[in-house]
């Protein structure tokens, strides 16, 4: 009787352990559909801010007479972001996106009239956000490619890991001219 | 034996900067212990900081002065004499005179004169808690603050009031003292001011009595000052012995009221981080009135309304040395208190969701018992005692508990897992979804707990009853699942539903029906309730779905088309898009028609909301959505929640290994 009752107890702790595999499986899906998701949430926010672009630009132009060549920088990335047909490439527009409206917005300074118009408050207020949101998801994104990449090394998830041949995945990176130091001059004029 | 000084001092309404090492100081050089002066030191009030002989407490009193705390060193003159009751006043040009049962007392003018004015009913303090409560209750922590003199000489008056007079020489010394007792007197000698009603006498009396003085003190916080020997008694009507010691009380009150303007405050705050005035917070109230513990009115400020409410708001301004700053502040918070926007009354409890899973419980549950049932009926008990007894030797209810122990035990290490793979949001970038957001839990809703009526951002109450084995049986459990809550980090605010979440309260009590408060135990009591509570900012951690609320007014759309519609029906509009004067709208006339309609409703829309923030919490809300878990805990750490999820899988997974064991064995019994 104890034998059954042993077998009994063994299939059963076979069953807890499929079970338990099957949980982690699951798990990795639902974390790699997670990365992508997540993946795709900045880019609906890069979308977002691509959209307010016209808008601002033509509350741009009809204070900013003298500052065509900014204007056409922000225009020229807007259309390599459309362009963009590569991973990397689209990186490196929006990248440049993000680099001509830094641009615009410190041009903006010396147009009080246009810093005063409701529209643009609201337009550059708007992008703003947009920016740190996206800053705030490509962190969530980061996160979740760790929690990932952590659970491909960790025991028992790897054995599931190595089973079905789960790979790691790769965390978003900074351009590396945006690590360089700022230099900041006081010297007058 | 020489008397012993006391060290009073004016209480601080918040702790200022470096105020731990302040007591330190004090810890350190005078053994002051640190509790005491924190308790001593906090409040809205007097407060006797130190008590014993004049060296010692010059030393301390040093120490305060350093810090530039404003305190008094008293040599306390004990009371000579009791205020003498009063049954009539008379009034000349040469001052007030009061008639008592044997003697007439006479208030010259341009005497100095310190009244005192007390419930001695001893129930300002409890007055005042409660009202702290309900403001702190029903409009928010942001509404505790200082009760403005008003309402506190109404409480006053709302209860046993009573008002004593005494008068002071020019060293501040009492030489008379009267007690007026409101409508025991005959107000005949206040002339044209004099009414039938004894509050408004009672108030013509201080403004007489404030007119004939040179210099004129009010004292309303009798009951909540931390003073020697001026603790009330909490006194009923009859209770003749309590309200002697509360009078008596008041008696040795005044005296200490008249030392202290005697000896004048030592050394005003003098700028720096204990600069500190009146300021929201703690128990608010006991408050207004102690800053009126010293200072003159200025008569020059008895206009409005209520003369005597702006005296002494005056009086106030007065005591704290700053007239400017305190007035405006004091100003500022009764402007602040009548402003706070009260939050709405939180929505009914919304009837049972009717899930998939309820509604297959409840039928399984339902035919189990209709079987049952019909079998009682059809007299086969014997049936049922043999499918007990079937069921269990064969070993078939352990098993199914078998089973139903490890899905649950693997529901929770589901859990678990979720909690751990889902990295935290900031609530500004929120996306639709799976989200797991931390944050501060804020009220959405006047939401209050139903036995300790704490301000809560989620309740639920468990009712028991005992048994006839007189044990505990839960008979009910209500929540505020229909409440919604905002929920607050560094970033932004959002809106959480808890309807058919699993919530992790930190804070429960058991209490009584009816009762309100601390936890008591009665063993008389047949029925019992059981209050989980999230307190209102709390640190909360929650895992759910984020999804848009429904969209309120009008989308961009819908508002092209009503102005289409309204140009429609205008026909000289219309005329300016007839391009080509032919008298009819083409389709491309009409195509820039509508450009130009939504370029003018968005360039409204841009100046509309320039000044607005579309707020997540006006937009996005996270609750449960079928099939997902929904989790709400206070904790203070992740790793804390999972850990409880995983003991809890152990224990059940444990548990379920136990019962096949078991199972196994009954059924190999039943087989042989």
């Amino acid at each position: 009787m104890t034998g059954w009752i042993t077998l009994g107890v063994l299939l059963l702790l076979l069953v807890a352990v499929i079970v338990y595999t099957i949980i982690i499986y699951n798990g990795f899906i639902a974390l790699k559909n997670t990365i992508s998701q997540d993946w795709s949430n900045i880019d609906v926010l890069l979308k977002q801010r691509y959209d307010e672009l016209p808008k601002l630009i033509k509350v741009c132009e009809g204070y900013m007479q003298h500052e065509q060549r900014t204007l056409e920088a922000v225009v020229k990335a807007r259309s390599m972001v459309n362009s963009a047909r590569t991973d990397e490439q689209q990186l490196q527009a929006q990248n440049m996106l993000t680099d001509t409206l830094k641009s615009l917005f410190m041009v903006v300074e010396r147009y009080p009239e246009l810093k005063a118009d409701a529209g643009f408050r609201q337009l550059s207020y708007r992008i703003t956000e947009i920016e740190d949101q996206i800053a705030d998801r490509r962190e969530l994104y980061n996160a979740s490619v760790t929690i990932y990449n952590t659970r491909l090394g960790q025991f028992p998830d790897l054995v599931v890991a190595n089973m079905f041949k789960f790979q790691p995945r790769t965390l978003w990176i900074i351009d590396p001219e945006h690590r360089q130091d700022v230099s900041v001059s006081f010297a007058a004029g | 034996m020489s008397q012993d000084s006391f060290l009073i001092v004016k209480q601080y309404p918040q702790p200022p900067e470096r105020f731990e090492d302040f007591l330190r100081l004090l810890f350190e050089r005078h053994q002051l212990d640190m509790f005491q002066g924190r308790q001593r030191l906090l409040g809205h009030s007097l407060a006797q900081l130190a008590q014993g002989a004049r060296n010692e407490l010059e030393q301390i009193s040093a120490s305060l002065s350093e810090a530039g705390h404003v305190h008094w060193l008293i040599d306390p003159v004990p009371p000579a004499f009791a205020p003498r009751r009063i049954y009539g006043l008379e009034t000349s040009s040469s001052g007030v005179v009061f008639a008592c049962r044997d003697e007439e007392i006479e208030f010259a003018q341009g005497t100095s004169v310190l009244a005192v004015l007390a419930d001695v009913s001893g129930g300002l303090a409890d007055k005042l808690m409660a009202r702290i409560l309900a403001g702190n209750a029903y409009r928010g922590r942001e509404a505790m603050q200082a009760e403005g003199p008003q309402q506190l000489f109404s409480m006053i008056l709302q209860g046993q009031p009573v008002l004593d007079f005494y008068r002071l020489d020019e060293n501040k010394k009492i030489t008379a003292a009267v007690r007026v007792f409101p409508g025991r007197f005959n107000p005949q000698g206040l002339g044209e001011a004099a009414t039938l009603s004894s509050r408004k006498n009672l108030e013509a009396l201080l403004t007489l009595m404030e007119e004939q003085s040179a210099a004129f003190q009010l004292h309303v916080d009798l009951g909540v000052a931390l003073l020697p020997g001026c603790q009330l008694r909490r006194a009923d009507k009859n209770d003749q012995d309590a309200l002697r010691h509360n009078l008596n009380r008041m008696t040795r009150y005044g005296w200490l009221m008249a030392d202290l303007w005697r000896h004048g405050s030592l050394p005003r705050r003098t700028g720096g981080n204990l600069n500190q005035n009146v300021g929201p917070g703690g128990l608010g109230t006991l408050l207004a009135a102690p800053l009126m513990a010293s200072g003159e009115i200025d008569r020059e400020a008895t206009v409005g309304a209520h003369p005597l409410m702006d005296e002494l708001r005056d009086d106030i301004t007065a005591a704290t040395g700053d007239p400017d700053k305190t007035g405006s502040n004091n100003r500022q918070n009764l402007a602040r208190r009548s402003t706070i926007p009260m939050l709405p009354a939180p929505p009914p409890n919304s009837p049972v969701a009717w899930t998939a899973q309820r509604i297959w419980t409840l039928i399984l549950v339902a035919g189990g018992f209709i079987v049952f049932f019909l079998l009682l009926l059809a007299d086969r008990s014997d049936l049922i005692d043999q499918i007990a007894y079937h069921s269990i030797a064969s070993g078939a209810v352990p098993f199914v508990l078998a089973v139903l122990s490890s899905g649950y035990g693997f529901y929770h290490l589901r859990i678990k897992r979720k909690i751990e793979n889902t990295p935290t949001s900031r609530i500004r970038s929120v996306a639709m979804g799976m989200v797991e957001v931390k944050g501060k839990a804020l009220r959405k809703y006047a939401l209050v707990a139903p036995m300790s009526h704490t301000p809560c951002v989620y309740y639920r109450l468990t009712r028991y009853r005992k048994d006839k084995n007189n044990r505990w049986q839960a008979i009910s459990v209500t929540s505020s699942d229909s409440a919604c809550f905002f929920l607050e980090d560094g970033t932004g605010r959002i809106e959480i539903n808890p309807a058919g979440g699993r919530v992790r309260a930190g804070t429960r009590q058991e209490g009584f029906p009816g009762q309100v408060g601390l936890t008591r135990f009665d063993s008389d009591q047949t029925e019992k309730w059981q209050e989980e509570i999230i307190v209102e900012g709390t640190l909360l951690y929650v895992l759910g779905f984020a999804s848009n609320k429904p969209a309120e007014g009008e989308s961009l759309r819908e508002e092209v088309q009503k102005s289409l519609r309204d140009l429609k029906q205008d026909p000289s509009r219309l005329k300016q898009f007839d391009l080509d004067g032919d008298g009819k709208i083409c389709v491309d006339e009409w195509d820039a028609a509508r450009a130009q309609m939504e370029e003018e409703i968005y360039h409204q829309r841009l100046i509309q909301h320039s000044q607005q923030r579309r707020r997540q919490e006006d937009h996005i809300v996270i609750g449960r959505q079928p099939g997902r878990p929904l989790i709400i805990a206070e904790t203070h750490c992740e790793t804390h929640l999972t850990g409880k999820y995983r003991n809890t899988a152990i224990g059940l997974l444990l548990l379920s290994t136990l019962l096949t064991g078991g199972s196994i064995y009954l059924l190999l019994n039943y087989i042989q």
